[in-house]
C-alpha cells in the first residue's frame, strides 16, 4: 500500500478532481527496488526555443533535477536516455516522423542534428557517475534500435518512472512499449513536457487507461521517500 | 487527397508518393472479434462503437482486396487459464482502480477475451479466403509476440493502413510501433472506433504529428484508384 496520499489520474467514470487513491493492488508497481528512472528527450539540442518555450524547459530540467536526486537517494537508477546519430543521416533515412511531424508546422522532435560527438547530444540534466546514459534510441520507442531492454535486464528493474521531453512522441512510443513487454509504468505527468503543448492532456489521458499510472511528480517523489525511510 | 491536420482535411503535398503506392500497401485490422464486437451481455471487453463499424469494415476490405491489397486481420488470442491476459497494462490499470470504487461496470468476463478455440476469439468480419490472419497479439501492440512485421516483409509491403479498434488503444499503440519500426503508416480513421469520438479525435491527431498520415477510407480508395487507372504499376 501507498505510505503517502499518493493519486493516479483516472478518467473511466466520473470521480471528485479525476483522480483516485492508487490502490493496493498497485503495489507491485510502487517497489522501489524494481524501479527505474526513464529520462526521455532531455538532451540540449533539444531544449532550445526552437522546441520548447525557455522557460518551460529551464523549469522541466529544475523539476527533473529535483526529481532525480529524490531517486537516487533511494537508490533508484537514472537512465539517461537519448540520440547521437550517425554523422551523414543514415540512421535518420527511413525515419517517418522526419517527414511527417513538418506537415505539422513543427520541426521534427528530436532535433536531428543530435550527431555522434556534437555537444547537441549533452543530457541538459545534472549526470551523476550512479548514472546510466544510453544514447542509442533512434526513434520515438526508445526500445526500438537501442539496448534498453538489456540494460533494464541486467539491472533487474521492470518499473520505468517516465519524465522527460516530448510526451506526445518519445514518451508515448516507449510508454507504450514498455507497457507492451510487462514493464510497470509510471508517468509523472507534470515532468514530462508535451512538444505539442495541446496534446499533453491528451496523451496522459491515454497513458492512464492503457500504459499504466499517471500521477503527480511531487507526490511520487514523497512517497519514494517514504519507501526509502523503511529500507 | 486530403489528408486531417489540425482537425481540418486538407491537400497532402507532393512528395508522398510512396505512401500512395497500393502495391507497396496491406491493410492491417486490428481486433475486429467478438472479444469486444459480440453483442451478448456477456462480451468480454464490449466495443459498442466498434460495432457501427463492422459492415463498413467489410466493405473497406473487400475495396481494398479488388485493388489487390491484401488484408490482414489482427486478433487477439490467449491460451485457456487466463494467464496470458491478466498482466495486460489496460487490465491492470481498470482493475486496479475499480478496486478503489464502490461500483464500476463488470470486469468479471475480463478473462475471456480473446479466448481460443471460442467466440471471444473468433472474427466479426468476413475473413475470405487470400485474406491473411494474425492472431497471436496479446498486448495492445499488434507487433509485440506476433509474426505481422514478417508477414509485411515477406509481402515486400512496407505501407501499413491502419483500420479496427480501438482508435485510441491497440490502434494508437500499433502506429507508434509501426512508426518506429520505420513503416509509413496511414490512418484510416473512420473505419476505426475508439472510447468516444473526443478520443479517437485525439489519437488521430498524434498519428498525424509525428507517425504517419491520417486520413478517410474513401480519400485512399479514389487516390488508389486513381493511381491504378492512370496506369501507375501496369507494366
Amino acid at each position: 500500500m501507498p505510505k503517502t496520499p499518493l493519486t493516479a489520474k483516472f478518467i473511466r467514470l466520473p470521480v471528485e478532481g479525476g483522480r483516485l487513491p492508487v490502490a493496493p493492488a498497485f503495489d507491485d508497481f510502487l517497489d522501489i527496488r524494481k524501479m527505474a528512472v526513464l529520462e526521455l528527450g532531455m538532451q540540449k539540442g533539444n531544449l532550445t526555443p526552437e522546441y520548447f518555450l525557455e522557460e518551460d524547459s529551464r523549469r522541466l530540467i529544475r523539476q527533473v533535477n529535483r526529481f532525480h536526486r529524490v531517486c537516487r537517494k533511494v537508490g533508484i537508477p537514472i537512465l539517461h536516455v537519448g540520440c547521437a546519430y550517425r554523422p551523414g543521416g543514415l540512421d535518420l533515412r527511413r525515419a517517418a516522423h522526419v517527414r511527417i511531424t513538418p506537415l505539422s508546422g513543427k520541426k521534427p522532435f528530436p532535433n536531428v542534428a543530435l550527431e555522434e560527438g556534437s555537444p547537441l547530444c549533452a543530457f541538459a540534466t545534472e549526470v551523476e557517475k550512479t548514472d546510466y546514459q544510453l544514447l542509442s534510441a533512434k526513434r520515438h520507442n526508445a526500445f526500438e534500435g537501442s539496448d534498453l531492454e538489456f540494460l533494464l535486464k541486467v539491472l533487474d528493474r521492470n518499473i520505468l518512472l517516465l519524465v522527460g521531453a516530448g510526451l506526445d512522441c518519445l514518451g508515448m512510443g516507449t510508454g507504450f512499449c514498455g507497457m507492451c513487454k510487462d514493464f510497470k509504468c509510471i508517468l509523472a505527468e507534470d515532468l514530462f513536457l508535451p512538444y505539442f503543448e495541446d496534446l499533453g492532456e491528451e496523451c496522459a489521458k491515454a497513458a492512464t487507461l492503457f500504459i499504466g499510472l499517471v500521477v503527480k511528480g511531487d507526490e511520487l517523489a514523497a512517497e519514494l521517500q517514504a519507501q526509502g525511510k523503511e529500507r | 487527397m486530403k489528408i486531417n491536420i489540425n482537425g481540418q482535411m486538407v491537400p497532402l503535398p507532393e512528395g508522398f508518393d510512396d505512401y500512395l503506392d497500393w502495391r507497396r500497401t496491406a491493410v492491417v485490422e486490428l481486433d475486429m472479434h467478438g472479444g469486444h464486437l459480440d453483442p451478448e451481455p456477456d462480451c468480454p471487453a464490449p466495443s459498442p462503437r466498434g460495432r457501427e463499424i463492422i459492415a463498413q469494415v467489410n466493405r473497406f476490405n473487400q475495396a481494398c482486396r479488388d485493388l489487390g491489397v491484401p488484408v490482414i486481420h489482427v486478433v487477439n488470442t490467449y491460451r485457456t487459464g487466463d494467464f496470458e491476459g491478466v498482466e495486460s497494462g489496460w487490465r491492470r490499470m481498470t482493475e486496479g482502480h475499480y478496486s478503489m470504487l464502490p461500483e464500476h461496470p463488470p470486469t468479471k468476463y475480463y478473462g475471456n477475451l480473446g479466448l481460443e478455440n471460442t467466440k471471444w476469439s473468433a472474427l466479426a468480419v468476413e475473413n475470405p479466403p487470400g485474406d491473411l490472419v494474425v492472431n497471436t497479439k496479446k498486448r495492445v501492440t499488434a507487433f509485440e509476440t506476433t509474426d505481422l512485421d514478417l508477414v509485411m516483409r515477406s509481402l515486400g509491403k512496407d505501407v501499413l493502413v491502419i483500420t479496427g479498434i480501438m482508435t485510441n488503444c491497440c490502434d494508437l499503440c500499433s502506429a507508434y510501433y509501426a512508426g518506429s519500426k520505420d513503416y509509413k503508416v496511414i490512418l484510416c480513421l473512420d473505419m476505426t472506433r475508439g472510447s468516444s469520438p473526443a478520443d479517437e479525435a485525439a489519437a488521430g491527431l498524434m498519428v498525424s504529428r509525428f507517425i504517419g498520415l491520417n486520413t478517410h477510407s474513401e480519400e485512399l480508395l479514389r487516390e488508389w484508384r486513381r493511381r491504378k487507372g492512370a496506369g501507375e504499376g501496369n507494366v
